[in-house]
């Protein structure tokens, strides 16, 4: 076993949970048998991952979101951040974004958390 | 949170698995060997992602398996440092909190990474941060959200087979273990910042 790329890219929760049920549907469309430990954490992060923002998103969600926060410059790795976590208050997305203050100002930020807002809330209990 | 990486491995196919579609008996090989495993270095391997490309299979002369290099990409659960998300209290000591995710059980909040003005509540096993004269508890069970800060992979040594019986599960220290702190304005209970977005009026602290 060799690694070639430790980092291949980032994924956003939203799209392991693409993969996670798209894998799942073709498991139980051929009829194909899991081993324990892959039905295990499967099992596991998407139980996980529906509680989160992530639960409720869709590809075109993403899509929106990302182009909304163009104009504002954010690193790669807050944006992804605020894709997953949906903070939607300012001390929260002062979590995620760094120098919050000093880089925006409070109009800013009041226009980022709404674009936060728009993407869809989380659910609150896993569907069956 | 996730990660993709790209691997390379020698997978063996048993001649009963001929009958399946090459690249589902990859899979499922490569899914029973990396799910749910924690690959030094590297992360939480979650399943396959997708193959980039496969060698042409050699036969072993002995079982008759197929040997076939395949290059591939894993779902790797590897949060990035300073990454801020969230989990469930599993248990607290006077060392610090214990936090899992459904999938991952070796989040661990040391003392030192708590609220300044936190405290151990002895009788109830918990942690309590005083916050100008309000008490906010850190009960078992509740969401928080914390901030990674370190990560340490252990490399694991197989088990003697004489020493297999004595040495239990919880003795070993686990392969990948990341250390969180809850320290800023937005960390901590979920419930303790959540905004009321159905109604009009903020509901802090």
């Amino acid at each position: 076993m060799k690694v070639l790329n430790p980092m291949v890219g980032m994924l956003s929760n939203q799209e392991v949970l693409a993969h996670i049920t798209a894998m799942k549907a073709r498991y139980t469309k051929e009829g194909q048998m899991k081993s324990s430990n892959l039905e295990t954490v499967m099992k596991e992060v998407r139980e996980y991952l529906l509680l989160t923002p992530a639960g409720s998103q869709t590809p075109a969600d993403m899509d929106r979101f990302l182009e909304s926060l163009i104009p504002f410059d954010l690193e790669k790795a807050e944006i992804l951040q605020m894709l997953n976590e949906r903070p939607i208050t300012a001390a929260e997305l002062d979590c995620v974004v760094e120098e919050l203050e000093s880089r925006f100002s409070g109009e800013e930020i009041e226009q980022m958390l709404e674009v936060v807002k728009a993407l869809p809330k989380p659910l609150k209990a896993v569907p069956v | 949170m996730f990660i993709l990486s790209e691997l390379t491995d020698l997978v063996i196919v048993d001649p009963e698995d001929f009958s399946k579609r090459t690249v589902n008996a990859l899979e499922d090989r490569i899914n029973e060997k990396y799910s749910d495993k924690v690959v030094h270095n590297l992360g939480l391997c979650i399943s396959l992602f997708d193959i980039l490309s496969v060698s042409e299979g050699l036969l072993d002369h002995g079982s008759g398996s197929a040997h076939v290099t395949c290059k591939f990409r894993l779902v790797i659960f590897r949060p990035f440092k300073g990454e801020v998300m969230t989990g469930r209290i599993s248990s607290s000591s006077a060392h610090g909190i214990n936090v899992r995710t459904d999938f991952f059980d070796e989040i661990f909040i040391p003392h030192h990474y708590l609220f300044e003005g936190s405290t151990f509540d002895v009788k109830e096993n918990v942690w309590v941060w005083n916050n100008d004269g309000n008490e906010f508890y850190l009960d078992k069970n509740e969401v928080i959200r914390f901030r990674v800060e370190e990560e340490k992979f252990e490399d694991q040594l197989p088990v003697p087979p004489h020493l297999k019986d004595a040495l239990k599960e919880q003795e070993r220290t686990p392969a990948y273990r990341i250390i969180a702190s809850v320290s800023q304005a937005g960390m901590g209970l979920v419930s303790w910042w959540a905004e009321d977005e159905d109604a009009e009026g903020e509901e802090e602290e």
